[in-house]
């Protein structure tokens, strides 16, 4: 029984023995070598059973050298230790071994259990490694990381936290609550974060991120941000901590940017906007500024809000509003409206909105961006201003005058209805006329007129007669122009004037005149010859008495006569119907000969006249006969009111002009009477009466003729000192007066359709001759030859103006073979008078002609024409 | 001999005045009242002066004037010209149409004396121009 019981528990024994995964090897404490193994030994070993079996441990299964068992040797107790096992084929396991002895059948044996390691030993080869991985990673994120227990001690931390702390590492890990770099006001709330996240119940929403103060160990404030995360299975947390104090200022700067932009958005002069491009206009975002200009608040018009902007567009202008934004962006181009939208309050406003559409990447139409602004008060200043225009283009077209502008090429632009009733031509017909090209304005000269209007000179011709073509009657017309500055365009503006009817009765007028003047002086001269045959005894004796009468009686005659002679001139003058005949006066000769012509009544009366001219011979291009005129006037008054003393004839020369004074030692004018001086009929009393007696319209007269030669006359004089007129006359250069003259004639001729000859007579070589002959012998052979030439003519109408050098004659109404017949026989006329004075052989003088309209256009074609015969 | 003058003039009252002073002055005087006149009677009683006056019924002064010098038979005669008009360019009409001299009425006597004297004086010597 014991036998089975044995057997039995040996097969047991044997059976537990090979089933084991420890494998099991027995060695011979003495010899070292295996006495049995287990399977699982056995694969350990990795040889075969009978190999193992018998075999030396050392060097086999063990890498010792014999003599250096650890276990018999040194009697160590081996305990679950880590060996290396060698393998049949060379290579290492790692196992656990145990060892130990035991005493069997008195022999001594170890017991090796292994157990195979290696892949724990992988495993544990790849923890490491993971872990090394980890933590590299760990150490060199960006964030600052720690790894936190439940106790809130820092267990590790990374190298940035390391250097956003200030501390050593060493001093950290293991040492430091993370607590120690919280800010004290927001430790509260962090350290209810960290129980929560590691309280069980998941009810509460606690965060993983949260913001607070980090402080280093400076003490220094960091805003940072901390993202928590709990390690699973575990109550340890790591911690991301990232500053966040730049990324809080960038937040704040461009909060403050967003705030500035608010505000200029707020102040910019019109709403600013982002619409949907749909039929509504909803927008996505439209400036506070919508309010004042319709009257709702921008919510109004967003998404959601109570109306469409498109609603408060005016219905008229809604049509035309979406065709020019769809037109806009189809071409992808900007746009600009003006139309009316509907004020809130009532009423409505005028507005200008500009934009631009907002496209997606394939080009579909997404928003329109733009602003819209208030124009109401442009559109009522434009309204303003057109009314304005419409007003002044009324009174323009109905101006009682013809008005019409001239482009610079010569084309007639505008017209107005007055000028179109004068001319009885239609607009459309007047409208494209050619100023230069008009052979009724040709005629005028207007077309030349016209041409140097643009250079700036205006002009007036009056009383033209007017021949117009087609069905225009003839009429007589005053034509006035002046340049006009249309922005950048030069206009040329003439204003026409009938005065047909005008000069007609201008006309009636003088016809009356000259019968009334006839009708008063005929009977006048009946009278005076009647009352100068009484007196001057011839139908019989006279006592004193009737003799005294009838000579007062004559004198009033006369007087009569004279205020008849002023009236009519003062008439004519006021009228513009003088006309000066100018020519070269010799004043000196002029003003000697009034005196003499004075001298006896002078010294009548006892006064002494004085003459106070200048030594050189001072001619001027006047009037003669007005002139005299002119000083017989001045000096008869000075002779009625100067009792004692002396009248002074004075003439001065300066540039451009002469000035002459006629003074006297007489009663004087008192100041208050000055200023009516030269107006009509003012007498003014006189004690004793030297004398004519006076018509009260000398002076008046007196100032019309200086102001016809566009001279100034003006009078000093105090009450009891005597009195001073003194007026200045313009002088003319010669060549001026010759284009005057010529000018004049030429005039003449064009306003009567007729010709007008120009013969010029100029001494050959003229200075030569100046330095051969004296100075008084050739002005006098000049004026000789001058003076011949007047007898020579005679038709008063041509006169010879002198110049130092040339004589022109001007013939008028003469055509160019009677002007050769004519300068035929001056030549002879004046070659005699040349050898007549012994100067034929010093002086040779040239005659050439030129004939207007024939040879030349113009004033100064004419002089060269003739200069050049 | 005394000369005779011839007086052109429509004033009846002028003619009188005229024939007291001129006769006075030693003159024979005829006299007609208008233009056609007045030619008739140069050519018939051929005087040594015509006083013509401008503003004539039927041919006008300056006309006859006119006439008068480009007759052969009456060219000779010299013309005055005693004017009451007022017309522009009197002086140059006159000349114009061939008068050997011009006076303004209302005239001095003794200028009209003068010319008078002057003209018939040098019956071949031509005046420059009136006044």
């Amino acid at each position: 029984m014991t036998d089975k019981l044995l057997r039995e528990s040996g097969e047991r024994l044997n059976s537990i023995f090979d089933s084991m995964q420890t494998g099991i090897v027995i060695i011979d404490a003495g010899t070292h070598t295996i006495v049995d193994a287990n399977n699982a030994a056995v694969r350990m070993i990795g040889a075969q059973r009978r190999e193992i079996i018998g075999h030396i441990c050392f060097k086999f299964i063990c890498p010792m050298e014999s003599g250096g068992c650890p276990i018999t040797e040194f009697g160590e107790y081996l305990e679950k230790s880590e060996c290396m096992l060698l393998r049949a084929d060379g290579n290492r396991v790692p196992v656990f071994k145990s060892a130990s002895t035991i005493t069997l059948d008195n022999h001594k044996y170890i017991i090796e259990s292994l157990v195979d390691i290696s892949e724990r030993k992988w495993m544990e080869e790849l923890l490491i490694e993971s872990e090394e991985k980890y933590r590299v990673i760990f150490e060199n994120t960006g964030a600052a990381t720690i790894i936190a227990d439940e106790d809130r001690m820092i267990y590790m931390a990374n190298r940035e936290f390391v250097r956003i702390s200030g501390y050593a590492r060493e001093e950290i890990e293991g040492k430091k609550y993370w607590t120690e770099f919280v800010h004290p006001q927001d430790l509260e709330r962090m350290q209810c974060y960290h129980l929560d996240r590691r309280a069980c119940c998941p009810g509460r929403k606690t965060p993983d991120k949260y913001e607070f103060r980090f402080l280093d160990k400076s003490g220094a404030v960091h805003n940072c941000l901390v993202t928590v995360a709990m390690i699973q299975g575990t109550k340890k947390s790591v911690a991301s901590i990232v500053d966040i104090t730049e990324h809080k200022r960038t937040a704040e700067i461009i909060h403050e940017k967003e705030e500035r932009l608010r505000n200029i958005i707020a102040n910019v002069p019109g709403v600013i906007f982002r619409s949907s491009f749909n039929a509504d206009r909803t927008m996505e975002f439209i400036s506070n500024a919508v309010e004042n200009l319709s009257g709702y608040k921008p919510e109004d018009f967003m998404s959601g809000g109570s109306r469409a902007y498109t609603g408060i567009i005016h219905q008229e202008d809604r049509r035309r509003v979406g065709e020019i934004i769809g037109a806009a962006v189809a071409a992808k181009a900007q746009y600009a409206v003006e139309y009316r939208i509907f004020h809130a309050g009532g009423g409505q406003r005028w507005v200008l909105e500009k934009g631009q559409g907002v496209f997606s990447p394939e080009g579909a139409p997404l928003f329109l961006d733009g602003s819209i602004f208030d124009i109401t008060e442009r559109i009522q200043k434009e309204e303003e201003i057109r009314h304005v225009y419409r007003m002044m283009r009324s009174i323009l077209e109905k101006a009682p005058m013809g008005i019409y502008t001239v482009n610079a090429s010569g084309n007639i632009d505008y017209v107005n209805l007055s000028m179109l009733m004068i001319s009885g031509v239609s607009r459309e017909e007047f409208i494209g006329y050619n100023v230069y090209e008009l052979p009724s304005y040709k005629r005028i000269g207007l077309d030349e007129k016209i041409k140097r209007a643009f250079d700036g000179e205006s002009f007036f011709i009056g009383g033209v007669e007017y021949h117009g073509h087609k069905s225009e009657k003839n009429t007589i017309r005053n034509f006035t122009g002046m340049p006009l500055e249309e922005g950048h365009e030069k206009k040329v503006l003439v204003f026409v004037e009938d005065i047909t009817e005008r000069s007609r009765v201008e006309k009636l007028k003088d016809e009356f005149l000259n019968t009334v003047s006839h009708e008063l002086r005929t009977p006048l001269a009946i009278t005076r010859e009647g009352l100068s045959l009484i007196i001057d005894r011839i139908a019989g004796d006279l006592n004193e008495k009737q003799a005294h009468i009838l000579s007062v009686a004559k004198d009033n005659i006369d007087r009569l006569g004279r205020i008849i002679n002023g009236l009519l001139d003062i008439s004519k003058i006021d009228s513009g119907k003088v006309e000066l005949k100018k020519s070269l006066v010799d004043m000196n000769a002029l003003i000697r000969q009034v005196a003499v012509s004075f001298e006896n009544r002078i010294r009548q009366r006892g006064l002494e006249l004085r003459l106070d001219l200048p030594p050189e011979e001072i001619s001027i291009y006047a009037d003669s006969d007005k002139v005299t005129q002119i000083f017989v006037n001045l000096v008869g008054n000075a002779l009625k009111f100067t009792e004692k003393g002396h009248i002074e004839i004075s003439l001065k020369h300066s540039l451009g002009e002469i000035t002459c004074a006629v003074r006297d030692s007489g009663a004087g004018i008192s100041e208050e009477n000055i200023p009516k001086l030269f107006s009509k009929f003012q007498q003014f009393g006189r004690k004793a009466g030297g004398g004519e007696k006076g018509t009260g319209l000398g002076l008046s007269i007196v100032k019309s003729l200086v102001e016809l030669h566009k001279g100034a006359i003006r009078v000093e004089s105090r009450l009891g000192e005597g009195s001073s007129f003194v007026f200045t006359l313009p002088s003319f250069n010669s060549e001026e007066l010759f284009r005057e003259y010529i000018t004049n004639g030429i005039k003449d001729a064009r306003s009567r359709d007729a010709r007008v000859s120009l013969i010029m007579i100029s001494v050959v070589d003229f200075e030569g001759v100046r330095q051969r002959i004296p100075q008084e012998r050739l002005h006098a052979a000049l004026r000789g030859m001058e003076r011949l030439l007047e007898e020579s003519l005679r038709r008063a109408g041509d006169v010879a103006v002198k110049d130092t050098c040339e004589i022109i004659v001007l013939l008028s109404d003469c055509p160019r073979e009677s002007a050769v017949a004519v300068s035929g026989r001056l030549k002879e006329t004046v070659l005699d008078y040349l050898r007549r004075e012994g100067l034929d052989k010093e002086i040779k003088v040239d005659f050439g002609i030129a004939t207007y309209p024939d040879e030349a256009g113009n004033d100064e074609e004419l002089i060269s024409k003739a200069r050049n015969k | 001999m005394a000369k005779r003058v011839l007086l052109v003039d429509d004033e009846k009252d002028m003619l009188f005045m005229l024939r007291f002073r001129m006769e006075a002055a030693g003159y024979e005087v005829i006299s007609a009242e208008d233009g056609i006149e007045g030619y008739a009677s140069a050519l018939r009683d051929k005087p040594d002066i015509i006083l013509l006056d401008v503003l004539l019924p039927g041919i006008d002064g300056l006309q006859l004037c006119r006439k008068l010098k480009d007759s052969e038979a009456l060219s000779g005669i010299p013309v005055l010209i005693l004017t009451a008009s007022n017309v522009k360019d009197v002086e140059r009409k006159c000349s114009d149409a061939g008068a050997d001299g011009y006076l303004k009425k209302p005239f001095d006597s003794l200028e009209l004396l003068g010319k008078v004297k002057f003209l018939l004086g040098d019956s071949c010597g031509r005046e420059e121009s009136g006044e």
